[in-house]
């Protein structure tokens, strides 16, 4: 062929292709084996008659929609049960789905977008392995945003994944080999995999993220991990107080918390929103406490002072209830034992001093006494006071007036919010995960459960002790750890990292990873993890998307969408159902369920009899053992409601003395710093933190009503709305940087950088930035939120402290290459670059 | 539509000789190969020049980086940035976005299968409207002598999309061949 040919453009010519090329491909078509009908390798001849022949003319499509039950799956917590219209195979509609509690109807923006994730081009279609990954070689340096991939058949890929858990195994133990999943689905594929896990005898991680209040208010009350349990969030409209504390419930909590919420508004009660942001449910709040980053413990500290100077707290809670009239030991600061006071009692029971009698009684769990709240007794020759009386002295120095500025709120203000709180009858402070992220933050809960426990806001109808209602599961019967395996150890988010970097407590060689975008994109100090993880010989990454994490694995397996699954569903307590979930059609491309992959790998690594590829019957056995739902009802309802208590708190606290334990004589301590009492402690939000002159301003990453955690990347509506990354920050912090709105600008610190676009945004208060959490690193100019986070974290709950983080910020380098977002780029399709979704 | 002739795709022709029909039917089935994934057999014939009567001279080929292009240009793990699917294009809102996959123009692809007795095989896990499988319909249209209707298809489907695809792929590419298939396949589809 003569070069003639080239560059004629298609249409611009005489119209007729050269007849000598069409002649000639008939050479090139034998040559490929095309001739006898060989070119047909995706259609095949109709087995039954044509449609068109049995029904011609114009398609009716009344009645052909089949609507079928499904449940959305991000961890937003609403976990919504939801409907799929069908058409042709094809979802074409998401609707909120009725469920057996009918209150619960709810869906959200991102959850009727779903079909434009369903249906995404850049969903991950076939297995793929890494070029230049091998087994026994695996070239980390390769990993990252350069690294190209190939198809496989779902064969090698599991078998390669097979074959480096073995060999790991034998050469390092099978603990070597870590199983991660992440919170980006809801259905039984964690179970699942803790299942092989545990048969392996494997590395599963706990949690290191979102734990920290939970835990604080933990020791106090006896329960809390994620956030703190409340009542059942329809119970919330029989609160005449709430107080949204560190959670923008409006915007990330859209599904059921909201419209409780709203609905408990309706109904007459106050609503307070306690944010260093005027956020969405700020701007709906009665009254709005612009509280400065990481100040929450010492504004606690004084709204305890102010129920305690009023005299507004509840008695007979604290009674019945505390550890309030309990004897604190002035020579030890331990609470006085029961067994040293009198002979007949052996228990570990505390003793309070009776009123009427002036005589010390021990103190029993839920039992009412005119026990003396506050005063100084010397009891059995021991000289003591009370819990209460050590609580008040405590406090003495943080009236609102002594602490207003510090905390940045108004003192008639701090006294108007807890005076509602302990006047107007039940309410309660609905926590969210803001303050957690402070690196100290498992003081305020302690402090709030102090708190509460003095305003009696605990176990009735009205009560909010946070934002977890729990319920919602269902009993596996131990599915998910089977007697016979070695079983799963466990290891602290952050002791994989260090497991991974030093072999500290042993070294981790293999990742298998579900559901999860954390490794590239969501933990904090990014750029250490990424470092870390060349210690690993394999990482395989299943997904429905391109993330960052995908990027860096070296096998790809592409997971379905959960409306292709058939599953089943718990609630995490966001309302109390089972949920199933009814398959709209097969997942597309060569894409399969995570029990799909994992029971085809268990089966490779020996334990195939242990797990069935009928994903119907695992999910009978898994619902065998409860005792409220069974398999069929769930499948023929959608959804069962399974009994939960509404009102939480109720009977003895799970605490040693089955009372609310307002003096912690067990306390752990924070640099020497004992927290028989709560605290003010502070990391990088203090003033006078040593690099505070170099990264004058603390940063936060919120979550939006845009994205769930790193979910919802690519849908077009929301991109439409929501398209690249920027950084709020107050009029006054820019105009002293000479940053207009729309700006590009760099934010850095000592660890790292991004380039992002400046929002001038009047809702951030003078010294504090955000940019919303979840971005992926193709969304950025340059860098990365992660990039600038840290893995500090405090002693007694080590809890990654995102927000605890100070940058400085700087007009754009005029160098910056933005075209990203100022060229002709289709929108949402991840194809930015070859590298898009790296970082 | 009228239903399909009677023969089907896989009792046609000998593999031998004068295999085809016509030059088009040989043209699109050539096309449909090209945009599936590289077979060592399609590097072979390209390497024997065999293909350069329809893409001009090609530089010498290679299995292993022919498929990692492919699989970066029409399949990701990133983008990918030339998705071949017809809905990507038709089905969208806005001419700055990738549309959905399996849209109503996927549907209309597959009633035209559908009306000339073939469908998409439920063991080939790609979309319908892929641009070989389109091109392979046409082949076979051609094959069948059903060349108003491949005119037809071809209006109403390849000469919709096909352009912003083959335009997308030469910006892309960093691989003469694809770049040679796409300003190939433009101009058949225009003809």
């Amino acid at each position: 062929m003569s070069d003639d040919r080239r560059g004629s453009k298609g249409g611009d010519g005489d119209g007729v292709f050269r007849r000598d090329v069409l002649k000639a491909s008939g050479a090139a078509a034998v040559a490929l084996g095309l001739g006898g009908g060989g070119y047909a390798s995706s259609l095949a001849e109709t087995a039954t008659e044509p449609a068109s022949r049995q029904n011609p003319g114009i398609e009716s499509y009344v009645g052909q929609d089949e609507v079928i039950r499904t449940a959305c799956a991000p961890n937003c917590r609403g976990k919504c049960p939801l409907e799929a219209h069908v058409r042709d195979g094809r979802v074409r509609k998401i609707e909120p789905q009725i469920p057996a509690d009918e209150r619960y109807k709810r869906a959200c923006t991102l959850g009727l977008s779903h079909t434009q994730r369903i249906y995404n081009a850049t969903r991950l279609k076939y297995p793929m392995k890494r070029v230049g990954w091998e087994p026994g070689s695996p070239n980390p340096e390769g990993r990252g945003e350069d690294a190209e991939f190939e198809r496989v058949t779902w064969d090698e890929a599991l078998d390669y994944i097979a074959g480096e858990m073995e060999r790991v195994r034998d050469d390092y133990g099978p603990e070597s080999v870590y199983f991660e999943t992440g919170s980006g689905n809801n259905g039984v594929s964690g179970t699942i995999q803790s299942r092989l896990s545990s048969l392996f005898g494997g590395t599963q991680k706990s949690w290191s993220i979102d734990i920290n209040v939970g835990l604080g208010f933990r020791r106090l009350a006896g329960a809390g991990f994620f956030n703190v349990p409340t009542n059942e969030v329809v119970d919330w409209r029989n609160a005449n107080t709430v107080i949204v504390w560190g959670s923008d419930i409006f915007a990330s909590n859209l599904q059921q918390d909201a419209s409780k919420l709203l609905d408990a508004v309706e109904n007459g009660a106050k609503l307070v929103c306690v944010d260093p942001v005027f956020t969405n449910t700020a701007a709906k709040a009665d009254l709005w406490l612009p509280i400065k980053p990481g100040k929450d413990t010492l504004l606690t500290l004084s709204m305890i002072k102010t129920v305690l100077d009023d005299g507004t707290y509840d008695t007979e809670f604290l009674r019945k209830r505390t550890l309030g009239p309990a004897l604190v030991r002035d020579d030890t600061g331990e609470l006085l034992d029961a067994s040293d006071v009198f002979d007949d009692v052996t228990e570990d029971l505390p003793v309070a001093v009776d009123e009427s009698t002036g005589e010390p009684v021990a103190l029993e769990p839920e039992t009412y006494g005119e026990y003396a709240l506050f005063g100084e007794y010397t009891v059995a020759g021991v000289a003591c006071h009370t819990a209460l009386s050590l609580l008040e002295e405590h406090v003495a120095d943080y009236d609102a007036d002594a602490v207003a500025a510090e905390v940045g709120i108004n003192a008639d203000n701090i006294r108007t919010a807890v005076r509602w709180l302990a006047t107007r009858g039940p309410g309660g402070i609905a926590s969210g995960y803001g303050v957690d992220r402070y690196k100290y933050g498992h003081t305020f809960g302690q402090a709030y459960a102090i708190l509460l426990g003095l305003t009696g806001d605990f176990g009735r109808h009205g009560s909010i002790q946070g934002s977890h209602p729990l319920g919602g599961s269902y009993d596996n019967g131990g599915y998910d750890a089977p007697e016979d395996g070695p079983g799963t150890t466990s290891l602290a988010q952050t002791d994989i990292l260090t497991a991974m970097e030093s072999g500290d407590p042993y070294q981790l060689k293999v990742m298998y990873s579900q559901e999860s975008n954390f490794i590239a994109n969501q933990m904090p100090d990014r750029q250490r993890w990424l470092e870390a993880s060349k210690s690993l010989d394999l990482i395989a990454v299943a997904d429905m998307h391109h993330t960052p994490s995908v990027q860096h694995a070296d096998i790809i397996l592409p997971a379905s969408h959960w409306f292709e699954r058939e599953d089943v569903v718990d609630t995490w307590g966001g309302h109390p159902h089972i949920m199933y979930r009814q398959p709209a059609h097969d997942p597309l491309w060569e894409s399969k369920s995570d029990h799909w992959m994992l029971v085809r790998l268990a089966e490779r690594l020996g334990f195939g009899d242990y797990f069935n590829r009928d994903k119907s019957a695992t999910l009978r056995e898994l619902l065998a053992h409860d005792d409220e739902v069974d398999y069929e009802t769930l499948k023929e309802q959608g959804t069962v409601k399974v009994s939960t208590p509404v009102v939480k708190f109720t009977g003895p606290f799970n605490t040693p003395s089955g009372r609310l334990e307002l003096y912690d004589e067990d306390a752990p301590t924070e640099g020497g710093i004992t927290l028989e009492l709560p605290k003010h402690i502070e990391s990088r939000t203090a003033d006078d933190w040593d690099t505070a002159e170099d990264y004058p301003l603390m940063f936060i990453q919120k979550h939006s009503k845009w994205r769930i955690h790193s979910q919802y990347e690519y849908q077009n509506w929301l991109r439409e709305i929501n398209n690249e990354p920027q950084l709020d920050i107050n009029p006054k912090d820019a105009a002293a940087r000479g940053i207009e709105d729309g700006d590009y600008v760099r934010v850095h610190n000592d660890r790292g950088e991004m380039v992002v676009k400046a929002k001038v945004n009047d809702g951030m208060q003078p010294g504090l930035v955000n940019t919303d959490q979840g971005w992926w690193g193709s969304d950025y100019v340059r860098g990365h939120h992660n990039d600038l986070t840290h893995t500090d974290v405090c002693e007694v709950t080590g809890n990654f402290a995102f927000y605890d983080t100070r940058v400085e910020v700087e007009p754009a380098p005029s160098d910056v290459d933005t075209s990203k977002y100022t060229s002709n780029q289709p929108t949402g399709s991840g194809a930015t670059s070859a590298g898009a979704g790296g970082d | 539509m009228s239903e399909p002739a009677a023969r089907t795709p896989t009792e046609g022709n000998d593999a031998t000789g004068d295999a085809f029909e016509s030059a088009r039917t040989a043209t699109y089935a050539v096309l449909a190969a090209c945009w599936r994934e590289p077979t060592e057999r399609l590097v072979e014939v390209a390497n024997g020049g065999e293909l350069s009567a329809l893409f001009g001279p090609l530089e010498s080929l290679e299995l292993h980086g022919l498929r990692s292009e492919y699989a970066r240009l029409f399949i990701g793990p990133a983008g990918p940035p030339c998705p071949p699917y017809e809905s990507v294009y038709r089905d969208r809102e806005d001419d700055d976005e990738f549309g959905e996959v399996l849209g109503p123009a996927t549907m209309a692809v597959e009633r035209w299968y559908q009306a000339f007795g073939v469908e998409h095989r439920p063991e080939q896990r790609d979309l319908p409207d892929h641009v070989a499988t389109e091109l392979e319909f046409c082949a076979y249209l051609a094959e069948h002598g059903r060349d108003d209707r491949l005119d037809q298809f071809r209006d109403e489907h390849l000469t919709r999309w096909v352009g912003d695809l083959c335009d997308r792929v030469e910006a892309e590419t960093r691989s003469p061949f694809y770049a040679a298939l796409a300003r190939t396949t433009r101009e058949v589809v225009a003809d």
